[in-house]
């Protein structure tokens, strides 16, 4: 039968050429052509009348993230948010557009263009995250003709120190608090009854005093920093419900629960809220915290707490105080954190509760021989403690849901310092031996004389 | 174990079922029936067998599979915009574009059968076998996260 044989053949030839061109077809699809975007160049000839230029906002990005226009020519920008987030794009000649939600566009006229601008996102961390831009003027004498009215890059570099250098701020060791100053209640009260809990968080931006004399803008969950201590038992419900009352978008992590973040941690815009539920499956000292990037810069705005999950049987303390450490980039008078310094690592204060030298200022009185089982949370963002009680000894040690000391152990160990590592926690315990004004520290010693310490008052 | 690992169970499910029904009809069928039985009966007996498949690919298959991958989809996400991002979204728009060729294909075979077009008809069987293999392969290049 040829003539079959050959239909076989042909068919079969046939078949397999088809199939490898639908192989190559989605393998373009799949991978071929367009790289991901980069750094994106955009240059716009010279013409009549305004030009108009499209950019987009994603993914901490702005694209183009350069124009180029011959000096001379009235640059207009058609901005759009395609974020799922808030964005702007203000420029430092003055120009900006109002806050864009998700899809929102705008029309922002930046004028006849003489000279190089510089262009970013105001929402606070998103300019040092990579949300810049720049339009470049080109074939003029720009800098020349710029005139008093447009900031050459000079200028704008200048504005860009100023916060930088956290406009001179900086400790001073002999200052006192002020008047209205009310110290962070580090007393940890008994879980309350019940196997549910529900908390509402609201996060506003408030004015603080962080450190004597000092006040800076913090995003506080619930007006404190840290935001208020949740306590409970392992195998409780938490029902959080966050509400984003500030001016910025915010989300919240619950290190207490396991769950998917994509929803429950997502960013919320200022109006929103969500409902974050877990069960706290295991024991520990968790941290909380905000979840919307650049969390370093949230987190060292004052979004953190501590939720406390008892181990079962867990033995009764006389006092039981809970410390959240953390450190603060101060910047100018009343602002937000200093990303400049974050960035760099180089904090101005390490503190307990929020507050430089809190509890040197308001010691905390035990009682001579009593039990005190101190938690402790290390929130950062970027620092480790080392949590020590000058003239005590630990005879027991938690950390991140495990003794690793107990009373009567046979080796008759006692411990002298519990290290955490940021988003780690754990307690102690102590008895005080006799009257005696105890300091408590950060052993990290730097980061202890610049704010992290404190006082417990032993008394009879 | 969740719903979503039910809907998951029965796109994959379903994926295996049409590759497998190909595969079954192409590699053990034909060649038995071919030393077996005569032409004529040969030829009713792959016609019914092309018939019973493509009914079921139309009435169960698509319908399923679309069902299922759009709300796998929308679980994970995914938008028209981000199809064109690479990556995740790029490997899924190859997939599609695969799926929707070798459908083309399958629909064109019972054509091309019925046209009395015998080697059409086996090319375009063997690039739908093929392209299933394909739109396999993209699917398990999915990155997971």
């Amino acid at each position: 039968m040829t003539r079959s044989s050959d239909v076989d053949r042909a068919g079969l030839l046939g078949g397999l050429a088809l199939g490898a061109v639908m192989l190559v077809v989605a393998l373009v699809v799949a991978f071929g052509g367009g790289a991901p975007p980069g750094p994106q160049t955009l240059a716009v000839r010279a013409g009549d009348g305004p030009r108009v230029v499209e950019v987009t906002l994603v993914g901490m990005r702005i694209t183009p993230s350069v124009v180029e226009v011959p000096s001379g020519t009235h640059l207009v920008l058609e901005v759009t948010n395609e974020d799922g987030m808030q964005h702007d794009l203000a420029f430092a000649s003055g120009p900006r557009t109002p806050m864009l939600g998700g899809g929102a566009s705008a029309t922002l006229d930046l004028g006849v263009v003489t000279t190089d601008l510089d262009g970013w996102c105001t929402v606070p961390g998103h300019r040092a995250a990579g949300m810049t831009m720049r339009v470049v003027a080109t074939g003029g004498d720009g800098p020349d003709v710029a005139g008093g009215e447009v900031p050459d890059d000079g200028a704008a570099g200048a504005h860009h120190g100023a916060a930088a250098s956290g406009g001179g701020l900086a400790l001073d060791p002999h200052a006192e608090p002020g008047p209205d100053w009310r110290p962070y209640d580090p007393h940890l009260r008994p879980a309350p009854g019940g196997t549910e809990h529900r908390v509402r968080i609201a996060v506003t931006d408030e004015v603080v005093e962080v450190a004597p004399g000092i006040r800076q803008t913090m995003w506080a969950f619930n007006g404190t920093v840290p935001g208020p201590t949740l306590r409970g038992a392992v195998g409780d419900l938490f029902t959080v419900t966050f509400v984003n009352e500030a001016s910025t978008g915010h989300g919240i992590d619950f290190h207490a629960g396991s769950l998917a973040p994509d929803e429950p941690m997502r960013t919320l815009d200022p109006g929103e809220e969500l409902t974050y539920q877990f069960v706290a499956r295991g024991s520990g000292a968790w941290l909380y915290h905000c979840s919307t990037m650049p969390m370093a810069l949230h987190v060292a705005n004052g979004m953190f707490g501590a939720v406390i999950v008892d181990p079962p049987n867990l033995p009764p303390a006389d006092t039981e105080l809970v410390l959240v450490q953390s450190e603060l980039y101060l910047a100018a008078p009343d602002g937000t954190a200093d990303e400049a310094a974050l960035v760099a690592e180089r904090p101005t204060a390490v503190v307990f509760n929020g507050y430089a030298d809190q509890y040197v200022h308001a010691p905390i009185e035990v009682r001579v021989g009593e039990r005190v089982r101190i938690w402790l949370v290390d929130a950062g963002p970027q620092r480790s403690t080392s949590f020590h009680v000058v003239g005590g000894q630990f005879d027991t040690v938690f950390k991140e849901g495990a003794y690793l000391l107990r009373p009567g152990n046979p080796e008759q160990g006692l411990a002298q310092a519990l290290d955490l590592a940021p988003g780690q926690g754990g307690f102690v315990e102590l008895v005080l031996p006799e009257p005696g004004r105890y300091p408590f520290v950060d052993h990290a010693m730097v980061d202890g004389e610049r704010g992290a310490r404190g006082l417990l008052v032993a008394v009879p | 174990m969740t719903a979503w690992s039910l809907v998951r169970f029965v796109h994959v499910v379903g994926a295996v079922m049409w590759l497998g029904g190909q595969l079954t009809v192409s590699a053990l069928v034909l060649p038995v029936a071919r030393r077996r039985l005569d032409e004529a009966a040969r030829a009713d007996l792959m016609r019914t067998l092309g018939r019973r498949l493509g009914i079921a690919t139309v009435v169960a298959f698509v319908p399923l599979q679309v069902a299922t991958g759009v709300l796998l989809a929308a679980h994970k996400g995914v938008t028209w915009a981000s199809l064109a991002d690479p990556g995740y979204g790029r490997l899924l728009a190859g997939k599609l574009t695969a799926f929707v060729l070798v459908m083309l294909a399958a629909g064109l075979h019972g054509w091309a059968n019925g046209a009395g077009r015998p080697a059409l008809a086996r090319a375009l069987a063997v690039s739908s076998l093929l392209g299933s293999l394909v739109v396999v392969l993209l699917a398990t290049a999915l990155p997971v996260s």
